[in-house]
This record gives structure tokens, sequence and C-alpha cells, in this order.
């Protein structure tokens, strides 16, 4: 009797505590939820750097972008992009991936290692001049 | 030991606890205070980056003049024009591209310019402006107080202490002609860290050092000279 007296009293105790828990307020999110804003700014703010227009209305981006689409010269996309995600790494425990999607949807070119889930991601839409197609650079942060 | 004990402790942690969410709930602006910070630390981060600053001028008694070059007009102006027209500070350019050069209010994000930035980060020029008008007995730093509200960080129900910094991509604080590149109330003394609960963010910037007004030359060899961390600490 006593022994199902304890279970019945277990039981209760531990439905209490499960509802204790599930209901105090879960300030925890907020605080996932501004890492993952801190990433995307970092991935907004190198996109919009490397996209900052020059004299002639190129800019970085759609420089590297250009020579990779039309020559296939993916070389000073690749070095750029490599010095950016040694930087991140090193400094702040981000990792970098880069893809440049083609008009039609398909990855032209991509560089450092896959996202996993949860990566945070930003693009850029970055004219090339001939034929004249917009070409999607997204980027892709992750804390290591 | 009864059920009938259990089950009364059982139902009075359920009670202390409902009533306790409640009372957290009802205090929750006041409460949730990392959350608070994180999103002041956020906000300034967002209009140093990304706004270039107000400066009014008063034209006539209906129309005024609103302009972002405050940096320019701070060195140009006596303190009284200073503390009247002074109402923001950011630190973006303006756009001086072809296409947006007749619409000098459009600012670039991420793109500071030098001359709000040194400006910006002067704290003796902000010292000699403000010190001489503090009231008697303020109990904080009157000139950073002032300051804060500039940068978006003001509040009537609570007193924030702040530090924003540009700093290299490896976290040394940039050095300039004026000092090293940092405002606000010390983050260490005496090797401690002084925030206990506070909220940080960062923005990846690039200054116009180089004197060009389009896009900074980047240096594949040492990015650390191109991209900057402009660092925010609320607390």
């Amino acid at each position: 009797m006593y022994t199902l007296e304890a279970l019945i009293a277990s039981l209760i105790i531990f439905g209490v505590v499960v509802f204790a828990m599930s209901s105090s307020p879960q300030f925890g999110t907020e605080t996932k939820e501004f890492t993952a804003l801190q990433l995307k700014k970092y991935a907004d703010d190198i996109l919009e750097i490397l996209d900052l227009e020059n004299e002639d209305h190129s800019s970085l981006l759609s420089s590297w972008v250009e020579k990779g689409v039309k020559s296939n010269n993916w070389v000073e996309f690749d070095t750029n992009f490599s010095y950016i995600s040694e930087s991140l790494r090193q400094n702040l425990s981000i990792m970098l991936h880069v893809e440049v999607i083609s008009p039609n949807g398909d990855a032209k070119h991509s560089y450092g290692p896959p996202p996993p889930e949860g990566a945070v991601s930003s693009f850029r839409v970055v004219p090339v001049s001939s034929p004249p197609y917009a070409y999607e650079v997204r980027l892709y942060l992750w804390f290591v | 030991m009864s059920v009938d004990l259990l089950i009364a402790v059982a139902v009075m942690v359920l009670a202390i606890t409902t009533a306790s969410y409640y009372v957290i709930s009802a205090f929750a602006p006041y409460s949730g205070r990392d959350i608070d910070l994180q999103a002041s630390a956020y906000r300034v981060a967002m209009i140093l980056s990304e706004d270039g600053g107000l400066w009014v001028i008063s034209i006539s008694k209906n129309q005024t003049l609103l302009e972002t070059d405050w940096a320019l007009k701070v060195k140009q102006s006596n303190p009284s024009e200073v503390k009247e027209c002074l109402k923001r500070i950011g630190l973006a350019n303006s756009s001086t591209t072809y296409l947006l050069k007749l619409s000098y209010e459009i600012q670039i994000p991420c793109y500071l310019n030098e001359t709000k930035v040194l400006t910006f980060f002067n704290r003796t020029l902000w010292t000699d402006l403000f010190e001489n008008d503090k009231p008697p007995n303020y109990p904080y730093n009157y000139t950073l107080d002032r300051l804060a509200n500039l940068i978006g960080l003001n509040s009537t129900i609570r007193h924030y202490y702040y530090n924003v910094s540009l700093r290299f991509m490896n976290g040394t604080v940039v050095n300039s002609s004026i000092g090293k590149l940092w405002i606000g109330y010390p983050l260490y003394v005496k090797g401690r860290f002084i925030p206990q609960e506070f909220g940080k963010f960062e923005r990846i910037v690039v200054l116009d050092n180089n004197k060009k007004i389009y896009a900074p030359k980047y240096d594949p060899s040492n990015p650390s000279k191109c991209f900057l961390r402009l660092v925010v600490y609320v607390w």
C-alpha cells in the first residue's frame, strides 16, 4: 500500500516539476535568436562591403564573379574568400561557405565546406555584363 | 509519509510555481535585463554602422535643414550650436556614386567615414563640450550620458553603461592619431572585466581612410587592413 502511495506521489511531484520547468520564461531562446542575428549581420556586412560600388559601377564581388563566369577562372574568387574565411575562423570561430548560383538556379561554383543545418545565410544579386545575367552569391556562416 | 502530505506538498509547489510565473511575466520588461541589453547593443551598432548621423538646422520657424555631415559641422561650429544642432551620431558615409549623387541622404552601411569616426571617438572633444553643463551631484558620467543619447541609448527607467570600439578582426583596438578608438566606460578595471550582465553586438565595417570615395581598396594579403569590427557592449 505504501509503495503504491509513494509511486502516485512521485508521479504527481514529477508532473509538477515538468510543468514548472516548461512554464518558466524562455530567455534562452531569445539569446539563441540574437546569436543567429549576429551571424546574419556578419554575413550581410561582408557581402555589403565586397559589393561596394566602384566608380564604374562594378564592385569587387561582381568583378570576381564576372571573371569566373566568363572564363571559368575562379582563382581570384576563391583566393579572396579563403582570406576572409581564414580571418573569420581564426578571430571569430566562424566557418564560411559561399555559392554562386546561376540565373537558372544551378550552383555555378562554391567555396568552403558544406554548411551544416542551422547555418545562417545572406545573399547578393550580382550582375554580369555580357551576357546580361544576374548571379546570386549566397554566403553561409556558422559557428565552429 | 502519507500520500496526503505529498499531495499537499505537490499542490503547494504547483501554486507557488504558477504564482511566481505570473509575477515574473508581469515584470518581464524590467527583469529581462539580458534581452533588453542585447537589443540595446544591436540598436547602437546598427545606428553607428548604417546611419550617417543627423545635424538639424532651423532655417525659419517651420523649416529645418537635415544634414548628415555632422563631424565637419562639429569642427566648424561653436559649442552651443553643436549642442543645439547635433541630434544623432552615425558613422556611415553618404552615397557618392554618380547615380545617387543627388540623393545625399542615402547612406552606405558599413562603409564608415573616417572624419566621423575620429570625431566620435575623440573623448576630449565630448568632455570639453558637455562637462561644463553637468548638474551638481550628478551621479554618473555626464558627458558619456549625453553622448549615449546621441547614439540611441537612452531610457527613462534605467541607466546604461556602454563601451563602443573599433577593432581589427583579431580584436585589437585600432590605434589612430587621437589614440585608441574606443569610447564609453572601460571594460576592464585593474584587469577585471567589469560588465556582469551585458549585451554585445558587432558589425563588420571598413573605413574610407584611403581617401577614396568609392569602394575601399581590398588587400588580399592582409584582410585585417580592410575589414574591421565595430564592437558595442551595453550593461
